[in-house]
């Protein structure tokens, strides 16, 4: 699917720098709370899932190379995050589901974990 | 202003049908009802819709087929009974500028779109598809001359010298969580700017970016020095203390000193060095309690040169 069809389908917030950023094919997603983790990864997921909400998010985003993050129950996501994200140039969505649900909903679209071609945990 | 209409018209070669078709065709079967169709159509407000046999193309139904077996008023129809058969197709392959030629010939309100191999119905193409498919590559274009234009790949190229050495230096305040990672992530754009490999640049970003926040989060501040060279990044981060007591410990993989606060932001899980390690071609750690930590990392920007790497496990 592509990043819109992704917002439609979690009903989110977002915000972007320009529309055909949400063209991007989304294949490959990764949720997690622990951005060490996420960086020790070997691949990179085309979307990001988390319950954490600081611009450090972004900027693991933005060192790693993800291009979308998603927000999940609801936030909160203030301004600085905004601007920070609008800065990198990463596509940043909130939407009102949990975690588990909004998963949930992309695997059910077709979305795979990034790992799981890999032997790493999930 | 022709300039840029040639650009269009070099688009209108370049792109294919299928770049710009949609892929998520409704479709009736030649024995659905009449009925269906009519409400097919009412649903997804559009005007004309295949009819499709297994995978195959069998017709195509429109607006005036319907309306003319409305008014023709006979009941318990099938599609096959009003449909086009054998429409004109279009493959899938074809050059958009094809397409436009073909609405400009028949006048009709879309195509069919076909894999010609299997000869499958693998799409739908409208003017509108058309227009919207040149705008946005358009826009895709544009955005790529943006970023090339940013970017100084040359440098190196136009600057001469027997020897090239490009220091860049960042400061990093301990405990300032707002601006830690600022000095990676700017640190990652003048990679950009550089034109240095992707895959570099992003081991490079994840291996300082995971020393800055180490700096952030366990010291009262240091600093990180990138070098460039024609061969090797080399990244030196120094910091002013506390120092690590037990290193090897240290560099295992899930090993934290974390206090709660640094893991509510998302970090301390102690993956940092071990991840850094794996980023980088060489790394060097050096430690005195109550003095401070020297970090040193390499790597090897010989970017196709397998036997330059070291570290032959480092990630790509």
């Amino acid at each position: 699917m592509i990043l819109r069809e992704a917002i439609e389908l979690l009903k989110a917030d977002v915000q972007y720098n320009q529309s055909v950023q949400l063209e991007a094919e989304i294949h490959k997603a990764r949720a997690s709370d622990l951005m060490s983790e996420v960086l020790a990864d070997d691949a990179v997921p085309d979307i990001l899932l988390t319950g954490l909400c600081n611009s450090h998010v972004i900027r693991t985003a933005s060192v790693f190379g993800i291009k979308a993050v998603v927000f999940v129950r609801g936030g909160p996501v203030d301004q600085k995050l905004i601007d920070c994200a609008l800065d990198e140039n990463i596509v940043v969505m909130t939407t009102r589901d949990s975690l588990f649900t909004s998963c949930g909903k992309l695997y059910a679209a077709g979305v795979r974990a990034v790992t799981e071609n890999h032997n790493r945990r999930d | 202003m022709e300039t840029r209409l040639d650009k269009t018209l070099e688009i209108l070669f370049e792109l294919k049908v299928g770049d710009a078709m949609k892929k998520d065709v409704v479709t009736v079967g030649p024995d659905d009802a009449m009925g269906k169709l009519n409400e097919e159509m009412s649903i997804h407000r559009i005007s004309g819709v295949p009819v499709v046999e297994g995978k195959k193309l069998a017709g195509i139904i429109s607006i005036s087929d319907l309306i003319a077996w409305l008014s023709a008023g006979v009941k318990d129809s099938k599609v096959k009974d009003w449909m086009v058969k054998d429409p004109q197709c279009l493959y899938a392959d074809q050059p958009l500028i094809h397409a436009i030629k073909r609405f400009d010939q028949l006048r009709f309100g879309r195509f069919p779109v076909l894999d010609r191999e299997s000869g499958e119905l693998v799409g739908i193409i409208t003017n509108g598809d058309i227009i919207l498919g040149t705008l946005k590559k358009l826009e895709q274009d544009y955005n790529e001359e943006e970023v090339r234009r940013y970017r100084a790949s040359h440098f190196f190229e136009d600057i001469n010298a027997d020897h090239l050495d490009l220091t860049l230096a960042f400061i990093i305040t301990g405990k300032d969580f707002d601006h830690a990672g600022r000095a990676s992530t700017t640190m990652k754009k003048n990679l950009k700017r550089l034109g240095l490999q992707p895959e570099i640049i992003r081991r490079a970003a994840i291996a300082s970016y995971e020393a800055e926040m180490n700096v952030v989060i366990y010291t009262d501040g240091g600093t990180m020095k990138f070098t460039i060279t024609d061969e090797k990044l080399t990244i030196i981060v120094k910091d002013r203390g506390p120092g690590i007591e037990n290193i090897e410990l240290a560099m295992q993989d899930g090993y934290t000193t974390a206090e709660p606060w640094v893991r509510e932001l998302g970090f301390g899980a102690g993956m940092g060095l071990p991840n850094i390690k794996k980023c980088s071609d060489f790394m060097d750690l050096q430690s005195v309690v109550g003095e401070g930590t020297t970090l040193k990392l390499e790597i090897m920007i010989g970017v196709n040169d397998e036997s330059k790497r070291i570290n032959p496990e480092a990630k790509s």
